[in-house]
């Protein structure tokens, strides 16, 4: 699977070049719809993408492999109610309520303030509890994005090519890149207040 | 008259340049915060799935696959780092299954006397291409496969099959199949149910309410939903070449559903692309024969002496009275049906 530039990465910030086109994508549904042990192929193709954007969910590999397991059982179980249409929107519906439901049972993230509690702590090198600190800034300003914006980021960081994120969050590719400005510029003014410097340190 | 560039506009610009030049300068005005957080961001890249863990995955999404279908786990395009083992698992599905065709293949062989471990299997054999001597039966097997040994990570795929059979093609089968998590908790539930009155055959999956019509394969052994899949493709073709690739042992005598078996130990595979053999972690079988029929009613597969699957008939009767039925079936309200029996094959 080809993880295509996304926002963050230094290479690229611009859409990258358009992922698995959608005829390939269907050919692969009406197959498992047909035979279900032909859903590997379509498992194959966005496993990747779909663990990375739980990954970013819950910062944690165990988790993220619970909520790709869910993720991918639930499709295989839902493949006789998939009407034609994107199927990473598909994907990435079925994972936002997975993630929403496995949340649930799950503690909540370290919030910003705890971030400055451990590079307060002095328990770690100094450095890596600034970097961690600024992590978990990062992290709780891209959590408090509006849902959009924050999915925007969020499958850019997972690897999600710009026409599978537009498909995932039903607009244009312009209108994803507009969101992805914004949310990038609502992050910067969060991290502000957060006490970020431009030096990074 | 345009004014100044907005702080979005602005970014929009480095946004543009950054994707041609990491190094690329900042706006005039624009807050050099962004390169940082554009920085930082990079760092919250997440990693690729373990290959460990997606091939777990994969095979247990194909023994879903396989419930759905009512077929044994076959992998038609498994991820390349899984492939070395889905083989194994191929076998224990099938092993899982086999056990009741063997069970159906009710064929009296003689007496116990004294045998070695290659006569027994070789009856066995014979047992399961003689399906004879009996009217009708009814057998429940029950299959266990952990994934730990396989590369997975602790998950139980836990099944239940039970089968009714009256000749000449009446039958149905019902699976029941659940997987389990490392912690112990059900993972997933799924169902199958397929019956034949002898003409025509339903299959039926629960899970999307969905009812499949067709008719009843003609030719002997070609229905895979039938009383004797197995037969063509599974431990048959095992016993067949065990001479060749196994070294039989017996290894003493155990009772296995209330009935008396030989144990015997097969050892792995010396020959390449059989089961596991010839990879550098073979699978290692062991069969529970019935004495008196030559059947076998229990498979236990291991690597490294690790067992993964075990197939265990937990109940057997021959030529017991079988409602009439248990050989048809009435969609449930709601269900989607689909006939295909007009179609060809």
């Amino acid at each position: 699977m080809v993880q295509t530039p996304c926002v963050g990465e230094r290479t690229a910030v611009v859409d990258a070049p358009a992922g698995p086109s959608p005829p390939d994508d269907a050919a692969l549904v009406a197959a498992a719809r047909a035979d279900p042990r032909q859903f590997g192929l379509l498992y194959e193709r966005y496993v990747g993408p779909v663990y990375r954007y739980c990954y970013l969910q819950f910062g944690a590999r165990a988790a993220a492999e619970d909520a790709t397991s869910e993720v991918f059982l639930k499709a295989l179980a839902g493949l006789s109610g998939f009407r034609d249409g994107s199927v990473p929107a598909w994907l990435f519906t079925i994972a936002r309520h997975t993630v929403i439901d496995l949340r649930r049972k799950q503690r909540p993230h370290r919030s910003i303030d705890e971030g400055a509690e451990i590079a307060d702590r002095g328990a770690m090198p100094e450095r890596l509890a600034v970097d961690a600190a600024r992590r978990d800034a990062l992290r709780a300003a891209l959590a408090a994005l509006p849902a959009d914006q924050r999915a925007a980021v969020e499958l850019g960081l997972a690897g999600w090519s710009g026409e599978q994120i537009a498909g995932s969050l039903k607009r244009s590719r312009g209108a994803v890149y507009l969101l992805r400005t914004r949310a990038l510029a609502r992050l910067a003014k969060s991290l502000r207040r957060a006490g970020w410097s431009p030096e990074g340190a | 008259m345009r004014g100044q560039p907005s702080e979005e506009e602005r970014l929009s610009v480095y946004l543009a340049a950054r994707a041609r030049d990491p190094d690329a300068a900042l706006p005039d005005g624009l807050d050099p915060l962004y390169v940082a957080l554009l920085d930082g961001l990079g760092e919250l890249l997440p990693p690729e799935p373990e290959p460990r863990f997606a091939a777990g995955l994969h095979r247990r999404l194909a023994a879903e696959a396989a419930a759905l279908t009512g077929d044994r786990p076959r992998a038609l395009a498994p991820p390349r780092h899984a492939s070395r083992w889905w083989p194994v698992l191929a076998g224990v599905a099938t092993a899982a299954v086999l056990v009741v065709a063997l069970i159906g293949a009710r064929v009296w062989l003689g007496g116990e006397g004294s045998v070695s471990a290659a006569e027994i299997i070789e009856r066995a054999g014979t047992a399961t291409t003689n399906p004879s001597g009996y009217r009708n039966f009814v057998v429940t097997e029950t299959a266990e496969v952990q994934t730990a040994p396989l590369g997975g990570s602790g998950e139980q795929v836990r099944s239940e099959v039970t089968r009714w059979y009256a000749a000449p093609g009446s039958w149905r089968r019902e699976v029941t199949l659940t997987v389990v998590g490392a912690d112990g908790r059900a993972l997933s539930n799924s169902g199958l149910t397929s019956v034949s009155d002898g003409a025509t055959v339903w299959l039926y999956r629960l899970r999307d309410n969905t009812v499949v019509l067709r008719p009843l394969s003609q030719a002997p052994g070609d229905d895979e939903l039938g009383p004797f899949p197995e037969v063509t493709g599974g431990l048959s073709s095992l016993l067949e070449q065990t001479p060749t690739c196994y070294a039989p042992r017996l290894r003493g005598a155990e009772t296995v559903a209330g009935r008396a078996t030989w144990v015997v130990n097969l050892g792995a595979s010396r020959c390449p692309g059989l089961d596991g053999g010839a990879s550098d972690r073979p699978v290692a079988w062991t069969l529970w024969v019935d004495k008196d029929t030559y059947l076998i009613l229990k498979a236990v597969q291991d690597i490294d002496g690790q067992v993964f699957a075990t197939t265990t008939v937990t109940s057997v009767r021959y030529d017991v009275p079988i409602e009439a039925q248990r050989f048809t079936f009435n969609p449930p309200p709601g269900a989607r049906v689909r006939d295909f029996r007009g179609r060809a094959p």
